[in-house]
């Protein structure tokens, strides 16, 4: 039972692409051009070129983390739609542990600002977490007013206390060279961040489905009044799975800044917490799926850039296919493609 | 600097202002509380807004005429939510879920759209939008004349539809089928309610006034359509009705506290009173947030909401 749910899932979620893929190659003619080039050009770009193969990889990492950020709140029936605050915090926690202690030893740093990235997208998504744990309140209402007082606070310290030290531009100092997460292959810009994430999201998937812990969490999102027979929590479970996936995009956020940005810039992350969303719904609430849809878009974004580029499309028919696939992964919740062979139960399908 | 806060055209301009502010969320938080009534909670507001703005913006620039923006923006918003509204009381889908859907969907299509239309540019676009209108004698009132007598007609309407749907939702047979699907479909279906039509309807008003709410943005208020125009304001219309109490009255109190909240931001950013402008642009998600805590337990919303039916089904 459970393996043909999960094909049909994955079915479901590969069949939403393709067609909407299609779909956007009409929006390509609409404006005029070729489909089929514009798709060869976008692919092309992408595994034929080791430095855009590199960005595609890199565009992929933080929407994976806020992926996997809303898959865990997701798991306990939490919906964390501030993601995008959370990683803000967390890369302006690691911002300023790296520029404030940048004379500790390397690793002791690295592992503060992970730390202290981690701490910071938690303490942000606390609020959201005991508001809905203690009184009931809306998460998806709270924890999107967040990300817009987040980014304003942000917008605050890099034009305040955390300015680079010229006062130039709305942006903090870069960290030190040494600080940096190491380049795993050469002429690309792919860090070791990439290797923390697939770590990551084995962890997650461990927690998520063998361990006891998690099958609480689970077991509140599957089902809030039968989990609550069995002695489960409610509020604590609610309030660990939100404090646990804030964190994670929190970290994140300190990755991002380890390994790509180096700075933390006025505006930055924007986009981020909804892509995170996609990610999860796409990617079937599954830590791996996450991994393989952020992978998916990092290819078609980054191919997007050189189409636009080269056969002047604007690479903005992308969030429109994103958009497009997020539609039929969700609204196809209720069909299945596949069906188990049959046996016979009796029950009359409900209509 | 504090002197010139109190005095009497700081204060109406605040208040006529704070109406402006207030229009757009109203729209939407009306609409909003039709179809949470009937049972649908619609998270894509915000969604709904971007597709109304961007959509009128356009047809106003390309023919000119305020009115069929106007209906286009109704237009696109019912057609949005109907497809919403399928995919939820026919499909069954997750309105939640669903709703995010939507959301992100507008934000694609509208900048598509945009860019699709205008090409990119660096300035944007603008369009001559919906003028002040004084109402003859009226607006010669000190302070109430500017700030209720003197504005545009799109906020006349948004202050029109409040008794209207109150009376609606309260006083007609329609609205009453419309509560009792919220409320208890089962026994609704049960009494020859169509449950699922209802709910259609609900969400069909829903869209026609969040589409409208958004075109009050881009050709009432500032008559040129950005990317982040909306910022928000559809999750803030969203929480106004939970303090409304799903009430047209409630509504439009939990509203103006925003409208004015938003434009009290905006005057002191403007004074300079050396509070970092971002503490001041927080201010409108800070007191939904406060608002959210206070009104807690206090509000209880129809008993059904964001919960499906399934005819035949199971509770």
């Amino acid at each position: 039972m459970r393996k043909w749910k999960g094909l049909n899932k994955l079915l479901i979620s590969l069949a939403a692409i393709v067609i909407s893929l299609a779909l956007g190659a009409i929006l390509v003619v609409i404006e005029g051009n070729n489909p089929l080039e514009a798709y060869a050009i976008l692919f092309s770009s992408v595994f034929s070129n080791q430095v855009n193969f590199g960005e595609a990889v890199i565009k992929a990492v933080p929407i994976a983390f806020t992926g996997l950020a809303v898959v865990v709140a997701y798991r306990c029936g939490t919906f964390n739609l501030g993601a995008e605050g959370q990683l803000l915090l967390g890369a302006a926690g690691c911002i300023w542990f790296a520029t404030s202690f940048s004379h500790l030893p390397v690793p002791v740093v690295l592992l503060c600002c992970l730390l202290i990235g981690g701490i910071a997208g938690a303490l942000w998504g606390l609020v959201p977490g005991l508001l809905k744990a203690k009184y009931g309140i809306n998460e998806i209402i709270t924890t999107i007013l967040m990300n817009y007082v987040a980014a304003y606070l942000v917008s605050w310290l890099v034009n305040g206390p955390l300015q680079e030290a010229s006062g130039h531009n709305p942006q903090t100092d870069a960290i030190e060279k040494f600080l940096r997460l190491p380049i795993l292959v050469k002429t690309t810009r792919i860090h070791l961040g990439v290797v923390l994430l697939i770590l990551l999201s084995i962890a997650i998937y461990y927690y998520l489905f063998y361990t006891a812990g998690g099958f609480r969490m689970r077991a509140v999102g599957l089902n809030r009044d039968a989990a609550e027979c069995s002695g489960i929590n409610i509020r604590s479970n609610v309030l660990k799975a939100m404090l646990l996936s804030s964190a994670i995009a929190g970290i994140g956020g300190a990755i991002e800044i380890l390994g790509v940005q180096f700075r933390l810039i006025d505006g930055f992350g924007s986009g981020y917490g909804f892509d995170g969303v996609d990610m999860a719904l796409i990617g079937q609430l599954q830590p791996f799926g996450v991994l393989f849809t952020a992978m998916l878009f990092g290819i078609l974004r980054t191919g997007a850039n050189s189409m636009q580029r080269l056969a002047g499309i604007p690479a903005s028919v992308i969030d429109v296919i994103q958009a497009l696939i997020i539609f039929f992964v969700v609204s196809a919740g209720s069909i299945q493609l596949i069906r188990r062979p049959k046996k016979k139960t009796g029950k009359e399908e409900l209509s | 600097m504090t002197a010139n806060l109190f005095t009497l055209s700081f204060f109406t301009e605040l208040l006529s202002s704070g109406l402006r502010m207030t229009t757009p969320i109203l729209y939407t938080a009306l609409g909003e509380t039709f179809s949470e009534r009937a049972g649908i909670t619609n998270i894509g507001l915000e969604g709904l807004m971007v597709v109304g703005a961007v959509s009128s913006f356009i047809g106003v620039s390309l023919t000119g005429s305020l009115l069929i923006g106007v209906l286009i923006a109704i237009g696109c918003g019912v057609l949005i939510n109907a497809l919403f509204a399928y995919c939820v009381i026919y499909r069954h889908s997750d309105q939640i879920v669903m709703g995010m859907a939507l959301n992100i969907l507008a934000a694609g299509a509208a900048s598509f759209l945009y860019r699709a239309v205008f090409g990119i540019s660096q300035t944007p676009e603008k369009v001559e939008g919906f003028q002040a209108i004084s109402i003859p004698g009226l607006s010669k009132i000190p302070v109430l004349g500017q700030v209720l007598f003197s504005q545009n007609i799109l906020l006349y309407l948004a202050l029109i539809l409040v008794p209207v749907c109150s009376f609606v939702l309260f006083k007609t047979p329609f609205g009453l089928h419309l509560r009792s699907v919220g409320e208890y479909p089962k026994a609704a279906d049960s009494m020859g309610i169509k449950v699922y039509r209802m709910r259609f309807f609900g969400c069909i008003i829903g869209g026609a006034l969040g589409g409208l709410g958004g075109a009050y943005l881009s050709i009432a208020y500032m008559n040129m359509y950005v990317d982040n125009l909306v910022s928000g304001r559809g999750y803030i219309a969203l929480a106004a009705v939970i303090f409304g109490k799903w009430n047209p009255k409630g509504v439009l109190m939990a509203t103006l506290l925003f409208g004015f909240t938003d434009a009290l931001q905006m005057r002191l950013q403007a004074m300079s009173l050396g509070i970092p402008y971002q503490f001041m642009a927080m201010l409108p998600y800070l007191v939904t947030l406060a608002a959210l805590v206070c009104f807690v337990g206090k509000s209880v919303g129809p008993a059904a909401n964001t919960v499906n039916y399934v005819r035949g089904g199971k509770e």
